[in-house]
């Protein structure tokens, strides 16, 4: 079962400067004021571990699954019966780059996990990706 | 000095053309003062790639007899909103189609909003139209926004965000910050909220085909030399005191005197203007508190309307903004497609200051987001952002905070001895709307021939004005 949100915004940020707010840990919690801190356990690439502290829960380990420069960035949280991922990505459209951030919940409880993490997350899509865009013109 | 005028208007919007029309009519002697390049003040109209846009108020609907009647006078036409097919609705992630005004925001969601609204048009009879100070309670419910009157009646969260897309549409601000009686008032001068928030049979049912500055371009055509732009009034002494006797009127070009003065300009705006004697407390108050609304509009235009092929309205709502609320703006015969967005409240705040490059990405996103991938290849674009016009301060109209309204509207409208007052916002129905700004400059008119005949002052250009004029 998988259950998915998406949140796409058109900007004029570069490649280089939106994946310069993905993989620098600091930027995270100024974009998404839920996440208290990350840290990586290497550079970002596939395979790389973390752990990453939200505001009123403890903090957890991730793995990067999907990591390919100025393209993609997705990574994985194992819960029971379920697998959160965040995916990051950028595509070339003609009115700018189209950075896209997602929330899918695969595995046998991905359906309750929506309805209980899901939409929260989902619904905080709009705001994260705009301060990534913003902090990303910014640099 | 100049030779005396019986009037001086202030402002060459909507509201102080059709009070100096007015008034031309009867024959009186006329200078109207606009401080901007051009005439129109909250209207104004641009071609993008062959497609004309209104950049300011744009809709007109059923009850708004004014605007209509001076449009038909001016031979400015109308067309219909284009609204077949579907609407289109992003909302949790997730875009989906409706029909109607309502969105498909579940049953239980429907029944709340119903509840609502209910519950805001039964509160907006009860207050008199033009005097909501007058209304039963009115400082109780001044004292509370509507965004803490929603949350007072346990608002489901779709509910509310449907209430904010109404706020930051109607005032261009977020719930919280729009005093209730503010709102109810504003419901009982459009007559309910389906008149004001409807498309069919509602405030956005027409558009003009010349679009709506063509009406104030051809009243200040019709007043010819009379209307003079680019000169903004800095200073009004009040010659005869409360017993109205004239004004003399200074800019940076010049000094005029006349028997009476329109101020046909935002509440907020009227601050500009040194007033000797000073104005009554309550002026300055309603001045400084009577702020405009931020909203900002954004029009894509297309080779074709490629939505509609697709069985959309072009209508959407968003919850991802920055364009929260979409139409169908193409010209009549369809030879464009155009897209019109209005991103308001704390959306605009935001996408106001990127640079224009970004605003346009952002504003297109919005449209992909509801209308599919083919929004993203517009053939011309531009937006209008009300709160960086220098002589307007914002838009569409006033959205006075909670404790602004009980208090300081009186002042709105109550002359100062021979200074009459205009604007939209000065309107007892349609206030916010252009009907109500046409409506607000002929009862300034009306007030200013009602205050000569008093005065006995003899019209078309012979005022009699006091020894110090």
């Amino acid at each position: 079962m998988t259950w998915s949100r998406h949140c796409t915004l058109v900007t004029t940020a570069t490649a280089e400067q939106l994946w310069a707010r993905w993989t620098t840990p600091e930027y995270w919690p100024a974009d998404d004021p839920a996440v208290q801190w990350v840290s990586f356990d290497a550079p970002v690439a596939t395979g790389t571990t973390g752990r990453v502290k939200n505001n009123g829960s403890p903090a957890q380990r991730f793995r990067f699954t999907d990591v390919r420069v100025h393209q993609r960035m997705d990574l994985e949280i194992r819960l029971p019966l379920a697998r959160l991922s965040i995916t990051h990505a950028l595509r070339e459209t003609p009115a700018g780059l189209a950075l896209t951030h997602g929330v899918e919940l695969n595995g046998p409880l991905a359906g309750c996990y929506g309805l209980l993490l899901g939409r929260g997350l989902a619904d905080e899509l709009p705001a994260v990706v705009r301060r990534v865009a913003d902090g990303a013109l910014s640099l | 000095m100049s030779s005396p005028y019986d009037a001086i208007v202030v402002g060459a919007g909507l509201s102080g053309l059709a009070a100096a029309r007015t008034l031309c009519q009867r024959g009186l002697s006329v200078l109207v003062l606009e401080a901007a390049p051009r005439v129109g003040g909250r209207v104004c109209s641009a071609s993008v790639a062959g497609a004309h846009v209104d950049l300011g108020g744009t809709f007109v609907g059923p009850g708004q007899d004014r605007i209509i009647a001076l449009a038909d006078e001016l031979g400015v036409d109308r067309y219909p909103t284009y609204g077949t097919g579907d609407n289109a609705i992003r909302r949790h992630g997730r875009t989906s189609r409706y029909r109607g005004t309502i969105p498909p925001v579940g049953v239980g969601n429907l029944l709340d909003v119903a509840r609502l609204q209910t519950a805001l048009e039964r509160l907006s009879r009860r207050i008199p139209a033009g005097r909501p100070w007058d209304a039963p309670q009115a400082a109780a419910l001044d004292a509370q926004t509507l965004g803490s009157w929603l949350r007072e009646r346990h608002a489901t969260a779709a509910a509310q965000a449907l209430m904010a897309i109404v706020s930051r549409t109607t005032w261009g601000c977020e719930p919280a910050e729009v005093s209730l009686l503010h709102v109810l008032h504003y419901i009982r001068m459009c007559g309910g909220m389906d008149p004001m928030l409807d498309t069919e049979g509602g405030a956005q049912e027409e558009h003009f085909v010349q679009g709506s500055q063509e009406i104030a371009l051809r009243m200040a055509a019709e007043l010819g030399d009379r209307v003079r732009t680019g000169e903004p009034v800095t200073a009004v002494e009040r010659s005869g005191g409360e017993s109205g006797r004239g004004v003399r009127v200074r800019t940076g070009q010049g000094t005029y005197q006349a028997a009476r003065l329109v101020v046909a300009v935002p509440p907020a705006l009227r601050d500009r203007i040194a007033f000797t004697p000073e104005l009554p407390h309550g002026y300055r108050m309603l001045a400084q508190r009577w702020t405009p609304g931020v909203l900002s509009k954004a029009y894509a235009v297309y080779a074709e309307p490629f939505w509609r092929s697709s069985g959309l309205s072009g209508q959407g709502l968003s919850d991802t903004g920055p364009a929260f609320i979409t139409f169908d703006a193409g010209p009549p015969d369809s030879s464009r497609g155009v897209l019109l967005g209005f991103v308001g409240g704390d959306y605009a705040r935001q996408w106001d200051d990127l640079p224009p490059a970004e605003r346009r990405a952002r504003a297109l996103s919005s449209f992909a987001d509801l209308f599919g991938p083919q929004a993203l290849e517009p053939i011309g674009y531009t937006d209008q952002r009300w709160a960086t016009e220098n002589w307007l301060g914002g838009g569409p109209t006033a959205a006075p905070g909670p404790g602004c309204v009980a208090p300081y509207a009186p002042f709105l409208t109550r002359s100062v001895g021979p200074v009459h007052w205009a604007g939209t916002e000065t309107a007892d129905r349609w206030s916010g709307f252009m009907d109500g700004a046409v409506r607000a400059g002929e009862r300034a008119a009306r007030e200013v021939l009602r205050g000569l005949a008093a005065t006995g002052a003899p019209a078309a250009g012979t005022a009699a004005l006091g020894a110090s004029a």
